[in-house]
């Protein structure tokens, strides 16, 4: 066993390492531990599993969300939610930064990805914000650390990977983001208040504050992105729609808001998308390949083994997530979300389910710390998002993103101890 | 890297928006079909029945079409992730070689995945086998687009893989790739 885990390892990093695409890499994965260590017909194995994996009707709603978050990547809401929050936030300690933070916490709320979230805002609250003398350090880290807000809030697109990999209902896994995705903005709009309070001279003075009345009416430009995230989120709280079809409902009304908008055209239509049917189908992909590599490995026993070698560690709950934290971020900061997602739970799940931890729980926990590698060096993708943005190095575009992630850390460990903040939700909608 | 091929990557890329089109249409037709019939029954009427038989399975299948039937146009924008980390740092020439080391397994796998998705439908046809649902849809429509989708793949890969092979023996030090959007 202990031989074959070597080989798998290493030939795992082989593969990803020379920079073999993911997906073949898990394929390639899959092919060596069922043809060299089972006497299981590989290729039957693998036709079977990618064709079963492929066509699902709950797997339907990720190019549908994917489709709907690069509709409103083109359209015109990032402009409209600048204008109608920043008004209000002129008072609050911290002042327009906290746009950064309610921004994207209301843009990860219609759309399923965190560097949609990150380059939608950024485009318009880094000019914006820097132009009115904001520190910018302090601006890219927000927007760093916020956009990753995008992964848990639903929809959320790797939510749904892991739903569909690992047999969850995808209802629940998106109303168990809701909470710790709120309780992420209050961490940071807290650390900013903090902020401001600490260094009052490196926030700008407030504007002159625009009477109510012309609050008001900036903040009716608010109402299509409230009324997009009602529409959906809404309708899948309360049953009358499963994930599938309010992703679907979503994509028609990003259409008529962005038509309405005067920003949709013949050409940005099919620009959204192509846009669409890559990032898809390069997911759809993966998740093929997580599918046969999921198989392959419950063929070979692997999982079964390191789930009853951890048993003989007798490890608390505690330790056991302590120490897989630690093994995500390492593996975070080369591997990107998806691909911590799909090796985790090709892998480790029976180990998990062995400790006692609840699934839905466990989707949402590992979402956060996937979040966490999002803005880790080298590899994170809202990093590489804000370089192109910025023209920045990626190493202080990190430095400025750290007490983020620390933020993040104190998050994780704030759902391992009340599990309720995940948990309530999903089982308030159940009853 | 120019594709002689492109254009029917391209085909396979906007077959996939199409499907992805349809999907979405029908879904929401169904939607107003439900509104519709909560309507009527509120006020009294009858219900109509509107409603698509078997939709979750058509649309199952038209996300096989979406899902493979992109995935060469995908390859050749550079869309499909890897880690370029290390990789990125080589030089030209050996970052010329260990991209062919990349394409070839790319490639070998592609074709296995090919050879054996190519059984499956056979027997689907040999048996007859249809879908579950209400349509019992014969299943080699949804097959053959998979397979479609992976031979596109694999000529994309093919082409790829040749012209790097020929950069990487003829003149490995000229040898560019476009790492943008990578990791």
């Amino acid at each position: 066993m202990l031989v074959m885990m070597t080989i798998l390892f290493v030939t795992l990093m082989l593969l990803l390492g020379s920079g073999v695409w993911v997906a073949f890499s898990l394929l390639g994965l899959g092919w060596l531990g069922l043809s060299q260590f089972t006497s299981v017909p590989t290729g039957d194995v693998l036709a079977s599993n990618v064709w079963g994996e492929s066509y699902s009707w709950e797997l339907t709603a990720l190019p549908m969300f994917i489709w709907m978050g690069e509709i409103l990547f083109r359209s015109r809401l990032a402009d409209d939610m600048f204008t109608g929050l920043s008004p209000w936030m002129q008072r609050i300690p911290g002042r327009l930064l906290h746009t950064n933070v309610i921004g994207c916490g209301l843009f990860a709320a219609v759309s399923g990805s965190s560097a949609a979230t990150c380059a939608t805002m950024g485009k318009m609250t880094i000019p914006e914000l820097t132009r009115r003398g904001y520190d910018e350090q302090l601006v890219i880290g927000t927007l760093a650390g916020s956009a990753t807000l995008g992964l848990l809030i639903p929809p959320s697109i790797i939510l749904i990977v892991y739903g569909v990999a690992t047999d969850q209902s995808i209802a629940r896994l998106f109303m168990a983001g809701i909470f710790p995705g709120l309780l992420l903005i209050s961490l940071f709009a807290g650390y900013l208040m903090l902020w401001s309070w600490r260094f009052p001279d490196k926030v700008p003075p407030a504007e002159t504050g625009l009477p109510l009345g012309e609050k008001l009416r900036r903040a009716r430009r608010l109402i299509p992105l409230l009324a997009l995230i009602v529409g959906v989120i809404g309708s899948i709280y309360a049953g009358l729609a499963s994930p599938t079809e309010a992703a679907a409902v979503g994509v028609v009304l990003s259409l008529l808001l962005a038509r309405v908008q005067g920003s949709m055209n013949g050409g940005v239509f099919r620009d959204a998308l192509l846009g669409a049917v890559r990032t898809s189908t390069m997911i759809a992909f993966i998740l093929a390949g997580a599918a046969f590599l999921t198989a392959a490995m419950g063929f070979t026993g692997l999982p079964r083994e390191l789930a009853a070698w951890i048993g003989t560690l007798g490890l608390s709950p505690v330790m056991l997530l302590a120490a897989l934290t630690l093994f995500f971020i390492l593996l975070g900061c080369f591997l990107d979300g998806i691909s911590v997602v799909v090796l985790t739970t090709s892998i480790m799940l029976p180990m998990v389910e062995a400790a006692g931890i609840d699934l839905i729980w466990f989707g949402i926990y590992l979402v956060v710390v996937v979040e966490m590698s999002q803005i880790t060096p080298p590899v994170g993708f809202n990093l590489f998002v804000l370089q192109g943005m910025t023209g920045r190095n990626i190493l202080s575009i990190a430095w400025a993103a750290l007490p983020f992630f620390f933020l993040m850390m104190l998050g994780v460990v704030l759902i391992s101890v009340f599990p309720g903040i995940v948990t309530w939700l999903p089982q308030a909608m159940g009853n | 890297m120019t594709y002689r091929l492109r254009p029917l990557y391209q085909l396979g890329g906007y077959l996939a928006a199409l499907c992805l089109c349809l999907i979405c249409t029908l879904i929401t037709a169904q939607i107003l079909g439900r509104l519709v019939d909560r309507i009527a029954t509120a006020i009294g009427g009858d219900r109509i029945g509107l409603a698509i038989p078997g939709l979750a399975e058509i649309s199952g299948f038209l996300l096989v079409g979406a899902s493979f039937l992109g995935l060469a146009y995908t390859f050749v924008h550079g869309g499909h992730i890897r880690v370029t980390l290390l990789v990125g740092r080589l030089s030209p020439a050996p970052r010329a070689f260990v991209e062919v080391f990349c394409l070839s397994i790319a490639l070998i796998l592609g074709l296995y995945l090919g050879w054996y998705l190519y059984w499956l439908l056979a027997d689907s046809i040999a048996f007859n086998e249809t879908s579950y649902g209400l349509l019992r849809i014969p299943l080699w429509i949804p097959q053959s687009a998979m397979l479609l989708g992976v031979v596109l793949f694999c000529l994309a890969l093919a082409e790829a893989w040749w012209a790097t092979l020929v950069t990487a023996v003829t003149r490995p030090s000229t040898f560019t790739i476009d790492d943008s959007g990578q990791e």
